[in-house]
């Protein structure tokens, strides 16, 4: 190990890589050090390479930080900085049976979105959300994680191996068979997650591909032949490898199913989970709208800092307004120069397929949700002030973590799926 | 976004940025949000220059290199014997390759990217990677320190991987004569190492693609001559890679020049599309002056003398077996043999006194660390 972190206790082990705890000799810091076994044959795998590749380029509150690659005579070590939870064990430990509170659901989930709008901006496939792959700081700041799967887009590739996306969260599109997809599975996952949250467990538990398919028609409804069909050209697949004998399965509402959730969270779910991947919302869509509307659902400082919370609940209310102006400006603006100078040619690569959706669009879009929200900021604001207050005000975060109180050593998810 | 299109100033920095000067105070991670893409790139924070630092640090690099070697031979008398340099202080009669041979000899290599990319047909992508590791490898190393022959073949090995186009080691130097799996692999850290592990890198073929895409919408798009100019553009763009300019302009600035230069109306129209001011035209000249002048091959002969030269004035320190490798080896290795020694120290050192106290430690002995995540679903 480098002579300037000192490693702690091992958190996880794959094929590739084995993850510590680790400390910083000067600043003392806490990280994660992710040891990457060395191919003698292949010198680095080029899943390091990958992850490094692009964690080198994404930084972003909500993507975990990559801080450093180190090497020795014998062994790479990437350095991140680190989360105390994933958020499977945070709502293992902190949820209702799971099930977290309407609040807390919605900071994750803006803060999911947002990670993940950064990393399609970026021109990023994640491929492997998961709550295994979701950190939660002590800040209760999530953070997308485990870039071992992901992938750029941006280079004309239609087919990508389709052996991605840990099962209960894989895109029906995907589970069909297609390899042409885009940031939509991304998209899927997250809308798994937020039932997941919502209602303590994971909302599609196949068995395999088919049973997964299964369960998702149970829920959402078979889709009707030319759907399916649509999917299949889309997708480059032959129309009879979908037009299996699927049972007619009926939509079952929202409702019935998340009997906690609000209607403007099964309006954003059920645009979120969408059969068909050109029906789902993109990510920054997802955050513009009116579930996100005139609340402050960036982290909850709150939550490790209890006493100092209502000020800065109100604080940040004030400057998120303003910045989603901004966002919103500045949301217009790209989506008007189609040909950002800057940007390269992600905004017109017609490999991904979304993009087919005209940019004009996109941006009615945009400026419906931004309408509907300046309605009703005001409304909501008043009465969402006093709730959040309420709820930072409970200490259910333990911060000990540096001092001789109970801390478990939470397992750093990068073992989840280490290959 | 006009700042995208002017030229940097000295420094190497882009001279202003419009989208933070707007009075708005963002965070850090905000601003990064905001700015564009590329401007959040690596690429535009690390690896783009003027032209006077490139030299600047093209000659930094050479000078200091030649002090190094210049002392590794005065030390080495068996080297200095097998030039039939007999007495010691005769190292003086070493020509050193200057810089700009330097760089000529790393030209060369490039060209060889290009035809080991065609035998193996890899994609632009790859080629145009592999170009651009190899102008950053030099830009921290000296051809006299690492041949470029080698360090073209590792660059070239890593952009397959980092572009997802990896193939086997074995496949890949089974093809190329004279080649062992070693001299790549030997030097995968080191490259890795000087290229800051920044691997992502934007092309300017992917911007042209772009200009494709864009032009063909404009009123009054020529469609049918399209094919021609942009065939054109793209040799242009390829006759950069010989070039500083990815080095000194943005891709895009790069493939703009290449359609200019192919279609001026054309590309102006795009510019003016986009509302991109006049000063344009500036930058753009720019970029095909340094292309029409240097984007074009060296004679093989040129390039012969100078690698006969480098045979003699390489760093004696990093030729396999001679007296000043086995020397440094061996200064590596009582520097490990250190190390390990106060590795071990502190490792018995950190078992008397944790960090974390005693109790903590009582703790986690009780509790051994283990992996937590037992509902594995994969």
């Amino acid at each position: 190990m480098s002579t300037n972190y000192v490693q702690m206790e091992k958190l996880g082990e794959g094929t590739y890589a084995t993850v510590y705890k680790g400390r910083a000799r000067n600043t003392n810091e806490i990280v994660a050090l992710k040891e990457i076994h060395l191919d003698a044959e292949e010198g680095t795998p080029s899943t390091a390479i990958r992850e490094i590749s692009l964690m080198k380029e994404l930084k972003h509150t909500n993507i975990v930080r990559l801080h450093d690659v180190i090497h020795t005579e014998t062994k790479l070590v990437l350095i991140f900085e680190f989360c105390e939870q994933d958020l499977k064990k945070y709502m293992d430990t902190h949820g209702d049976r799971g099930a977290l509170d309407p609040h807390t659901v919605r900071s994750f989930m803006y803060q999911l979105l947002k990670g993940t709008a950064f990393c399609h901006e970026n021109r990023v496939l994640h491929r492997d959300l998961k709550p295994q792959n979701l950190l939660i700081n002590r800040k209760g700041e999530l953070k997308l994680g485990d870039f071992g799967l992901a992938r750029a887009f941006g280079v004309p590739v239609n087919t990508f191996s389709n052996e991605v996306v840990t099962l209960w969260y894989r895109a029906p599109d995907v589970l069909l068979g297609s390899r042409t997809y885009s940031t939509s599975i991304d998209v899927w996952s997250c809308g798994c997650i937020f039932a997941e949250m919502i209602q303590g467990t994971p909302l599609f538990r196949g068995r395999d591909n088919q049973d997964q398919l299964l369960h998702i028609m149970k829920i959402i409804g078979t889709p009707d032949d030319r759907t399916l069909r649509k999917i299949a050209q889309e997708a480059n697949l032959p129309p009879d490898s979908v037009m299996k004998p699927f049972p007619k399965l009926p939509k079952v509402p929202w409702q019935n199913i998340l009997t906690k959730a609000s209607p403007q969270a099964i309006d954003l779910l059920d645009r979120l989970l969408q059969f068909d991947p050109n029906e789902r919302l993109t990510a920054a869509e997802a955050l513009t709208h009116p579930y996100f509307t005139g609340s402050v659902p960036g982290p909850s400082p709150g939550l490790a800092y209890p006493q100092q919370q209502q000020q800065q609940a109100i604080q940040r209310q004030h400057h998120q307004s303003q910045h989603q102006q901004q966002h919103q400006q500045a949301h217009a603006a790209a989506a008007a120069s189609a040909a950002n100078m800057l940007g390269g040619v992600q905004n017109f690569n017609p490999y991904v397929h979304h993009s087919s959706h005209s940019v004009d669009n996109h941006a009615i879009h945009q400026q419906a949700y931004a309408a509907q929200m300046q309605q009703q900021m005001a409304q909501i604001q008043a009465q969402q002030q006093v709730q959040q207050a309420a709820q930072y005000a409970q200490p259910n975060f333990n911060p000990g973590q540096y001092g001789q109180g109970q801390q478990q050593p939470y397992a750093y998810p990068f073992n989840h799926s280490l290959r | 976004m006009t700042t995208a299109l002017d030229p940097i100033s000295s420094n190497g920095q882009q001279s202003q940025n419009l989208s933070s000067s707007n009075g708005f105070k963002p965070t850090h991670a905000e601003e990064i949000h905001s700015r564009s893409i590329y401007e959040a790139s690596s690429q535009y924070r690390h690896w783009r220059f003027s032209a006077e630092r490139l030299k600047n640090i093209r000659e930094t690099l050479n000078q200091a290199a030649v002090a190094v070697i210049r002392s590794a031979f005065e030390n080495d008398e068996v080297i200095l014997l097998s030039y039939h340099l007999r007495q010691p202080g005769s190292s003086q009669a070493i020509s050193f390759l200057t810089a700009s041979e330097e760089y000529s000899l790393v030209k060369h290599y490039i060209t060889k990217v290009t035809q080991l990319c065609g035998h193996f047909r890899f994609s632009e992508e790859v080629e145009a990677t592999a170009v651009s590791y190899l102008k950053r490898f030099y830009l921290k190393n000296t051809v006299m320190d690492w041949h470029p022959k080698n360090v073209m073949l590792t660059a070239l090995f890593l952009a397959l991987k980092t572009t997802n186009n990896a193939i086997s080691l074995d496949e890949f130097t089974s093809h190329i004569p004279k080649t062992s799996p070693a001299d790549v692999l030997d030097l995968e850290f080191l490259v890795a190492q000087s290229l800051a592990f920044e691997f992502a890198v934007w092309h300017a073929h992917r911007a042209l693609w772009g200009f494709r895409l864009d032009t063909q919408e404009l009123p009054d798009a020529p469609v049918s001559e399209l094919d021609p100019i942009f065939e054109t553009a793209a040799t242009f763009i390829r006759a950069s890679r010989l070039t500083d300019a990815e080095l000194i302009y943005t891709p895009s600035q790069i493939a703009l020049a290449a359609l200019w230069s192919a279609a001026p109306q054309l590309a102006l129209a795009w510019a003016s599309s986009k509302g991109q001011s006049e000063s344009l035209t500036q930058v753009l000249s720019n970029i095909k002056a340094i292309v029409d002048s240097e984007g074009v091959g060296l004679e093989v002969e040129t390039v012969r003398v100078i690698d006969k030269r480098l045979r003699i004035c390489k760093n004696p320190e990093k030729v396999k077996g001679s007296k000043a490798w086995l020397k440094k080896q061996q200064e590596a290795e009582e520097k490990a043999k250190i190390k390990r020694i106060k590795k071990a120290e502190d490792a018995r050192k950190a078992m008397e006194d944790d960090p974390f106290g005693g109790e903590l430690l009582a703790e986690s002995q009780e509790k051994p660390a283990t992996v937590i995540d037992e509902d594995d679903d994969d």
